[in-house]
């Protein structure tokens, strides 16, 4: 008999336990991942791991986000532009993969709820400073809102994005997750 | 719950953090403003180094010599040949004898509605999907390239420019009074 407990994911044998069909479980699962889905898309376009145009680390992508940064005239000096021109794609990449896989599920939600409250935050004050700038939200994909400037809808997207963060918060990460194999006590054979 | 849930989150934006920034460090974006050319030393500018005795036979090295025998406007001694040009130095180029590539770097609504005449629109939303057809179907790398957007504090053409000379343009420049500047002065547009 084989003991799956804490850590029990590493055991030959354990696994994060069977998922039934719940709303309880399905949903937040569901809501978590299209959400880390959608941050690692937006991460990866952002970082430009790979174009056929520029390779690895595409530099017209680093441009783009730089770019987008650097339109919210925060009054970021050079170095700290670049430097959360890397950083930003790059929690949006890990926040999304961890999402995904449901592990540190409730911290992930916890860094996506901040950066949604961020670019809410930052697109009201654009708003509100009557600026027409191009969001570079999902590089050249353009999901959801188009090519238009950052607007009603992009607050309205980032506000559903939130509630998903907020979700996965408060309903915990659902079932499959790895974080589930943490908390699984159950036996299985041999 | 909450409590684990921010320390998780803390470490997560940690680690992305930290990541970033060897990533900045490691392969950082050349600016317009980084990329400046560094003020020219004029011949009295290096400090004067104090002679020796008995060291007078020592020639100098000669840092503002050039050539005289350059064709092109820019000077040859400049460590680049991108920088902000005024209205009456764009209307020089644009009049010598070779053909200059006027870039419009604000959006298509904005230049339909009038620019410089012969002017091609390439705003920084037509890199997103690698070199614009624009840039290799009706320009030329060897030739001079002019970028301009709206004037005043609009930043499109500086990052047009370097997004050209990443791609290989060789001399760019930045008008930097843009659009504005052009209508004020009274100088014709083409719709």
């Amino acid at each position: 008999m084989k003991n799956c407990s804490a850590g029990s994911c590493r055991v030959p044998g354990c696994s994060p336990g069977p998922c039934g069909l719940s709303l309880r479980s399905g949903v937040p699962a569901v809501v978590r991942m299209v959400l880390g889905g959608l941050l690692v898309l937006a991460g990866w376009t952002k970082l430009g791991i790979y174009t056929q145009a520029g390779g690895f680390f595409d530099t017209t992508a680093y441009r783009n986000t730089y770019d987008a940064v650097h339109a919210f005239h925060l009054g970021l000096g050079e170095q700290t532009l670049q430097v959360v021109a890397r950083a930003l794609p790059w929690t949006e990449l890990i926040t999304g993969l961890l999402l995904i896989f449901g592990l540190w599920a409730r911290g992930a939600a916890v860094v996506a709820i901040a950066m949604m409250l961020a670019f809410i935050g930052g697109i009201a004050s654009l708003m509100l400073r009557g600026m027409d700038v191009k969001c570079g939200c999902f590089g050249a994909l353009k999901l959801f809102c188009g090519d238009q400037p950052m607007g009603w809808c992009h607050l309205i997207r980032n506000t559903v994005m939130a509630g998903a963060g907020l979700l996965v918060l408060l309903a915990g990460p659902g079932c499959p997750a790895l974080d589930n194999c943490r908390k699984a006590t159950q036996t299985s054979r041999p | 719950m909450i409590g684990r849930a921010l320390v998780q989150g803390a470490c997560i934006a940690a680690v992305a953090l930290a990541i970033g920034t060897v990533h900045a460090l490691m392969k950082p974006l050349r600016t317009w403003d980084s990329e400046a050319p560094k003020p020219r030393q004029g011949p009295v500018s290096p400090a004067p180094k104090p002679s020796l005795p008995g060291d007078g036979g020592a020639a100098p090295t000669a840092p503002h010599a050039q050539p005289s025998n350059q064709l092109s406007p820019p000077t040859p001694a400049a460590p680049h040949d991108e920088r902000m040009i005024t209205l009456a130095r764009l209307k020089e180029l644009m009049a010598g004898a070779l053909p200059v590539q006027v870039v419009d770097a604000r959006e298509p609504h904005e230049f339909a509605q009038g620019r410089i005449p012969g002017a091609i629109n390439l705003p920084p939303s037509a890199f997103s999907g690698g070199i614009p057809e624009a840039v290799n179907q009706r320009m030329s790398r060897d030739l001079a390239a002019i970028v301009y957007c709206s004037g005043g504090n609009c930043d499109a053409s500086k990052s047009v420019a370097m997004r050209l000379k990443d791609m290989g343009f060789s001399q760019v420049y930045v008008y930097e009074d843009g659009y504005t500047g052009w209508t004020m002065a009274g100088e014709a547009v083409e719709k």
